[in-house]
């Protein structure tokens, strides 16, 4: 990826040695719109810009490739073009979270606009202080919003629009978490022939998470050395570290069936097991109808740490978000359960271990396998977008110009190119049109599910948590202990459930909206159980027969 | 019998006011912000803003200076005790239990005054070799993106270096380079990150406590306290 961003930012630099026009429209290519057509949206830019020029905006990313690209190369072209100069940030996801939480805490003029998943769409409806775009875009930004913005455009525009029907960000990259695994592989003989034999069935896409562990024994336990080299079956990250929660918050629980069935979170109960009653959250433990600490989120932790432990490479226990990203890229991993697209520029790589000599990838994404509590009608997976997130205390010129940059990097004129570079399309257009088609058969199969009716039952965490950025801290802090065997799986989640209670019933307390917190009275998790629905009471057989399907099959989720 | 637990819970009480009276602070030093003055005293900004904030917490400590490497290790092995300050970063967060932001730090690349180095990105200072503070978020940041970083334990050192031309660049904040008065300042080349300067505890520092000077903290930044602080001192907040 470095090489790649390398030598992007040596043309943008010998190409803004040029004319800043010239050197944008050298860089922004391909582009879904004409070269006409790309000269005149630029140009606007330039005039919009005009009364901020000399205007400074900070602003801040997780350190994904996407996001590289802007600070590294969008950023000083927009700058070149604009006279608005850009500083672009890149820290950790949960650095970005913790700051913008401050600034709302303090007032801390800290940055005048943050790219900050849609996770906390729950916090910004209810907590009142992050800039509402519809209306800006209406008001006090109508001057500075791009004509050819195209919002309906936009794949993740429903992820960034609360249940009060406003829009509180902008996409800039969206990604999804989906079943990951070396194609090259399931495809030997030889190891089909051994998995059938030991297993009864056809090492093929796992729609179970039978199948998966099966898998990862076989790889893991089993076949051991591909190649001379060192296998594992599975791959996850378990350090003490804030990533450890949305490990567990994103995919765990959801994909294992904690929640209610429908879309999109699961209703009443979702998969955070926090039950919400019209749209006000009213508890996570059982006890008060929630079922973060019931059968099925103690199923789906005791997998996570078991499965960890057993099947991935011992170092994996040690690592975070960021370290784990790539390390299947590095050829020794054979599958992974959940596995973050944002990181695909990652497995493009020529050379890589996981690119043969055409170019093409030795390894495909499907959807994820689905856990013993799982039912038809559930979530299928996780996706979500890092949006611009302005706050309503930045000052005008500020909102203003953070605006315009924000319009820049995902406006029809960049989108394209920076979708090709960094692999995290946000746009209808792009997915459709022809350099991204002929990218596809590079891409292992993303562009296919971006493109798939499928893609809407992957789903971020919803308006349901009112407190994102502090109730994300519990979830690592409270499940580590498990991880590390000081607790049991059970004593975690229920550690955590109460967690969550009490911070419901604080939010509750502070937040005057209309969909803040009120918890339900404490019932006993056994009344709970009995009623229709999640908290689901605990299975007979938490594991049925492993179930595959070939890949071609397996796709037609997508359908 | 709820006479006899009453007594006991306020024998229990009585007990433990005394263990949490007082929390033991490292300091570094920082000029001007943190300083140690001729007399054995704390002085600067900062040992006021902690005065102000143990006071409305109703909490007692006792400062006193260690390099800063020093006492982020020493916090780790001693419960009731916290360095001020360490830069907030997600790789530290598991390790401390954190009050603030205290300062807002706003990290650059700087280059000698005569140096005409243009960056349009981190990127572009890849191959250039950067001095960096022991222990500071800067450097530690800038390796994790795989810079290259040259550590020393004095930023006087880190200037007296980029002076003599040992490295083309220094990360550091503009509070760090005003407070040396040289002729020719360095110039900032490229700002690149933003970082929260905290009071960092003892993971299992007491967190009612905690959880009081944050809620103090938040106070002080409302009423305009901490905007008030820094005027007086001459400062600004970033």
């Amino acid at each position: 990826m470095r090489f790649l961003i390398g030598l992007a930012l040596y043309c943008s630099a010998v190409a803004l040695a040029v004319e800043p026009m010239e050197a944008a429209l050298s860089e922004l290519q391909p582009s879904t719109l004409s070269r006409a057509e790309q000269q005149a949206e630029l140009q606007w830019f330039i005039e919009a810009a005009k009364p901020l020029r000399g205007t400074q905006v900070r602003v801040i990313a997780e350190h994904i490739p996407t996001h590289w690209y802007e600070a590294n190369v969008l950023a000083p072209l927009f700058s070149q073009l604009t006279g608005i100069r850009v500083i672009h940030e890149i820290s950790g996801e949960d650095d970005v979270v913790n700051k913008l939480r401050t600034q709302q805490q303090t007032g801390l003029p800290l940055y005048d606009a943050y790219i900050s998943d849609s996770d906390l769409l729950g916090q910004h409806f209810r907590d009142d202080q992050v800039l509402i775009l519809s209306d800006f875009i209406d008001g006090e930004g109508a001057a500075v919003t791009l004509p050819s913005l195209d919002l309906a455009d936009f794949i993740g525009l429903p992820f960034v629009t609360a249940p009060d029907g406003e829009l509180y960000q902008l996409p800039d990259q969206q990604f999804a978490n989906l079943y990951w695994y070396r194609q090259d592989w399931f495809e030997r003989p030889e190891l089909r022939q051994a998995f059938r034999q030991r297993y009864g069935y056809e090492l093929d896409v796992p729609q179970n998470w039978s199948a998966y562990e099966d898998i990862a024994a076989f790889f893991s336990e089993q076949v051991k050395e591909i190649d001379g080299q060192r296998v594992y079956g599975h791959m996850d990250y378990g350090g003490f570290d804030p990533s450890l929660g949305w490990r567990l918050s994103d995919a765990w629980l959801g994909m294992a069936g904690v929640a209610d069935l429908g879309l999109p979170n699961g209703l009443p109960v979702d998969d955070w097991g926090i039950r919400v009653e019209a749209c006000q959250p009213a508890g996570a433990s059982m006890a008060r109808g929630g079922a973060l600490d019931s059968p099925a989120a103690v199923y789906a932790l005791q997998r996570y740490i078991d499965w960890l432990k057993r099947y991935a490479p011992p170092e994996a226990q040690q690592m975070s978000f960021n370290q784990a990203g790539n390390v299947a890229a590095q050829g020794h991993i054979a599958q992974q359960i959940f596995w973050y697209t944002a990181f695909t520029a990652d497995y493009t790589q020529p050379g890589s271990a996981v690119v043969d000599e055409q170019g093409l990838p030795r390894w495909r994404v499907a959807p994820s396998p689905r856990g013993a509590y799982w039912r038809e009608g559930m979530k299928s997976g996780y996706q979500d977008v890092g949006a611009w997130t302005l706050l309503k205390s930045t000052p005008l010129k500020q909102q203003q110009a953070a605006w315009l940059y924000a319009q820049f990097v995902t406006a029809k004129s960049v989108s394209l190119r920076k979708t090709l570079v960094g692999l995290t399309p946000i746009r209808r257009s792009d997915l459709d049109s022809a350099p991204m088609l002929a990218a596809a058969p590079k891409l292992g199969g993303l562009v296919e599910f971006y493109r798939s009716p499928a893609a809407r039952r992957w789903t971020p965490t919803g308006a349901n948590v009112p407190d994102y950025s502090g109730m994300a801290n519990l979830w690592w802090r409270q499940l580590h202990p498990a991880v590390s065997g000081e607790l049991s799986a059970t004593q975690a989640l229920q550690n955590l459930a109460r967690a969550f209670d009490r911070y419901l019933l604080a939010a509750g307390q502070r937040q005057r909206h209309a969909c803040a917190p009120r918890l339900n009275p404490e019932q006993g998790a056994l009344f709970w159980l009995q009623q229709p629905g999640a908290p689901w009471p605990a299975l007979g057989n938490e594991r049925p027969a492993g179930q595959t399907l070939p890949y071609t099959e397996a796709l037609h989720a997508w359908d | 019998m709820p006479g006899i637990k009453s007594l006991f819970g306020l024998v229990l009480l009585l007990c433990g006011l005394p263990l949490q009276a007082e929390v033991r602070l490292y300091a570094w030093e920082r000029p001007p912000r943190v300083q140690l003055s001729e007399s054995g005293e704390a002085r600067g900004l900062v040992p006021e803003l902690v005065a102000e904030l143990f006071r409305r917490a109703g909490a007692s400590y006792q400062l006193s200076f260690l390099p800063l490497q020093r006492a982020m290790r020493q916090v780790q092995r001693e419960p009731g005790s916290c360095v001020l300050l360490v830069e907030r970063r997600q790789e530290r967060d598991p390790y401390y239990s954190w009050i603030g932001p205290l300062l807002i730090s706003r990290l650059g690349l700087y280059a000698r005054a005569g140096d005409d180095l243009q960056l349009a990105s981190l990127e572009q200072a890849r191959g250039l070799s950067i001095l960096s503070h022991q222990g500071s978020g800067a450097g530690e940041y800038l390796s994790s993106v795989g810079l290259q970083v040259i550590n020393s334990n004095k930023e006087a050192l880190n200037l007296s270096m980029l002076q003599r031309g040992r490295a083309r660049l220094w990360a550091t904040s503009a509070t760090v380079v005003s407070s040396f008065n040289g002729r020719e300042p360095p110039r900032e080349v490229l700002p690149f990150l933003t970082l929260m300067e905290e009071i960092a505890c003892h993971p299992q520092f007491d967190p009612q406590l905690q959880q009081r000077l944050q809620a103090a903290l938040h106070q002080l930044y409302a009423e305009d306290w901490v905007a008030a602080l820094y005027a007086r001192h001459g400062l600004t907040q970033e």
